[in-house]
């Protein structure tokens, strides 16, 4: 993972204010991404090994931050996209390790 | 000036190079320095996959052209598990060949000018008589691994390992050489860095002589030679200053040619090929050959996850292609130079405006609809190497992509997105990109099809990162069609007699009405 | 104000499914301030 230093940094200044928005196109990635900004990297190769941040975690495509976007902007950028990943899945496989490992979530 | 030129040849090679990969592919390499993954470093050298089981491994295969793209794609899934009967693995195939790594190594100190490469003098003697079986490998080249320069004693290698910064070259799990530092401070020319530039030279050139077998021309009649690889040869003064294929050239023996690289990420050898096609079209060149080597760092790059889930680490090939472009005569497939796609500054990175600069617009302006292309071919990662590491099916999600777009435009109903992505689409056959990236790999299979007319048009694209550099938050794509050959219209030519004779009649004619 | 309002965001896209810059396109206006957005490439 190229960024984890950056989320560590933001993570460590802001604390649980920061939110993790992912726009993964596996299911699994998408998992092991989540698990990394939650509980810590577990491949420990990166600079979050070891390092629980337990940020709130979602995929774009999830209801509660979809519901946040503008329609427009969703239309012209990510409607196409939703044609071709799984959302549901993509959503559900983040909120697995969320409501495992993430603190101040919104509802 | 045409707006059309001809795909004359086409050579793919691949390079297996498990032990390279496992001390300095990226991953492996950076685990090693880090000093915190030991697990893994002890654990990848149980996951290398065999050279005899690299050859029966269908995508491998279908790389270099030993099995057809539908024998490919009619294959059942797991490849890994299914591999090829022993008539289909051979080791060359239509395109190209897959190197065994010691002559891969032969083949690299051969590509050296400044003893870079030193090789243990009984390997290099044993590896330069297999290197001769080569159909392509010319006896210059079975020469300069035989260079004085660049054969020592094991023991003078390991002293330039310890003392000198150089890094070990190994074959079965012995050390058989080294690459050289090429200076003391300059960090563009490590030892580390120079393998992988010499790497990507020799993986080149291989492909390059290929391609002059396959095509039947002299080497000598080679006009030039643009390399698109995504590697950087440089010093301090400017760390990626080229030019690999000028160096290319000169080891194939092409001594009338000259070169320049271009890059872009994986949107660059399309780039190149749009930049070789244009220059034929115009007559600035005869002929130009677009070729590309491999990239070391990009060996193992997922394994960290295969080893994980106790699979095969299968990225331990440096692959590379070449393709050559003529002037159109009407005899061979052609690529449309009035055709492109062109992802803008100003398209933005939204897939969809990325899907629609590269497939829609540009077929639009050519009065021509999604379904009117017979195959896309916008990435081919094999997805038994990505999909373990959470990186998913890169190839279906592309052509996925396109149907989707295909159905906003109203191209195609909705329901029947699948059947296109099914008739349309390609399968992934190629190692993680980087060596040999986006729809490249198919030219040689779309043009094959098209020579056998099943099919007429195929659909080339190459998406590039370009923010991997940091540089800007910008990709890059461009695309361009390829298609069958129409009879090249001539202009009715007269013979002398034919114009005297009808100057006689109009003269007459004229001297008729005179009178 | 919505949900995010007053919130830090860190956008971690993929070239191959939602890039940063999409996201960020959406979210620009909904009241979180967004501190980086990424896209990374797997291939």
């Amino acid at each position: 993972m190229q960024n984890q230093q950056r989320v560590k940094d933001a993570g460590e200044k802001y604390g649980t204010d920061c939110i993790v928005i992912l726009g993964s196109s596996d299911p699994e990635g998408a998992e092991i991404y989540a698990e990394t900004v939650t509980a810590g990297d577990p491949t420990y190769a990166g600079p979050l090994a070891g390092v629980s941040l337990e940020l709130p975690v979602y995929h774009i495509f999830d209801p509660v931050i979809r519901a946040e976007c503008d329609p427009a902007a969703w239309e012209e950028q990510i409607s196409m996209m939703e044609m071709v990943l799984e959302p549901d899945a993509l959503a559900e496989a983040v909120k697995g390790m969320r409501e495992q490992y993430s603190k101040n979530v919104i509802e | 000036m045409s707006t059309k030129v001809g795909i004359k040849s086409y050579s793919y090679c691949l390079n297996h190079a498990p032990e390279t990969g496992s001390h300095y592919g990226g991953t492996p390499y950076e685990a090693y320095h880090s000093g915190k993954e030991q697990e893994y470093l002890d654990a990848l050298p149980k996951h290398i996959q065999s050279y005899d089981h690299a050859l029966h491994y269908a995508p491998n295969q279908t790389y270099i052209g030993g099995i057809s793209y539908e024998e490919f794609e009619a294959l059942p899934s797991g490849w890994v598990n299914n591999p090829l009967p022993d008539e289909k693995s051979k080791r060359y195939g239509k395109f190209g060949e897959l190197m065994p790594e010691d002559e891969f190594l032969g083949l690299i100190s051969a590509c050296d000018e400044f003893e870079l490469v030193w090789l243990e003098k009984n390997f290099a003697e044993n590896v330069s008589k297999k290197l001769a079986e080569d159909p392509v490998i010319t006896e210059a080249i079975v020469k300069r691994v035989l260079r004085p320069k660049n054969m020592h004693e094991l023991s003078e290698i390991e002293t330039e390992v310890k003392e000198r910064a150089g890094l070990y070259l190994y074959n079965e799990g012995k050390i058989v050489g080294c690459i050289r530092s090429g200076h003391p401070t300059d960090d563009c020319l490590t030892a580390h860095v120079l393998m992988e530039n010499l790497a990507g030279k020799a993986s080149g050139v291989l492909a390059l002589l290929h391609l002059m077998k396959n095509s039947g021309m002299n080497p000598n009649d080679l006009d030039f030679v643009i390399e698109c690889s995504e590697e950087g040869a440089g010093d301090v003064g400017q760390r990626a200053g080229g030019n690999f294929a000028k160096a290319i050239a000169e080891v194939a023996g092409c001594v009338n040619a000259s070169g320049c690289d271009v890059r872009g990420f994986c949107a660059g050898p399309v780039n190149a090929m749009i930049n070789a096609a244009a220059q034929v079209a115009s007559g600035a060149r005869k002929n130009v050959a677009v070729v590309a080597g491999g990239s070391i760092p990009k060996l193992y790059m997922n394994s960290r996850d295969h080893v994980k889930k106790n699979l095969l680490a299968l990225e331990d090939c440096v692959g590379s292609f070449a393709v050559l472009i003529v002037p159109d005569d009407g005899t061979m497939p052609v690529m449309r130079l009035d055709v492109l796609g062109k992802h803008t500054v100003g398209a933005g990175g939204a897939p969809q405006a990325v899907t629609s600069a590269l497939t829609f617009e540009p077929l639009q302006s050519a009065g021509l609809t999604f379904t009117d292309v017979d195959r896309y071919a916008p990435e081919l990662q094999n997805h038994e190497i990505t999909e373990p590491a959470g990186a998913g099916n890169v190839p279906l999600a592309n052509i996925k992509m396109i149907a989707a777009l295909a159905v906003m435009k109203k191209a195609i109903e909705k329901p029947a997105m699948m059947d296109f992505i099914k008739k349309h689409g390609t399968i992934g056959f190629a190692h993680t990109q980087g060596h040999i990236p986006a729809g490249v790999p198919f030219i040689g299979h779309a043009c094959e099809m098209i020579n056998e007319g099943k099919i007429k048009r195929a659909m080339i694209i190459g998406k590039g990162s370009l923010f991997l550099a940091r540089l800007t938050n910008l990709a890059d794509g461009a695309s361009f069609l390829i298609e069958a050959p129409e009879p090249v219209k001539t202009e009715s030519t007269l013979s002398k007699e034919e114009i005297k004779a009808m100057l006689l009649e109009t003269l007459s004619e004229v001297a008729g009405r005179l009178s | 104000m919505g949900k995010l309002a007053g919130k830090k965001l860190l956008l971690l896209g993929e070239r191959d499914g939602v890039p940063g810059p999409a996201m960020e396109a959406c979210l620009k206006d909904s009241g979180a301030e967004i501190i980086f957005s990424a896209t990374e490439c797997f291939v």
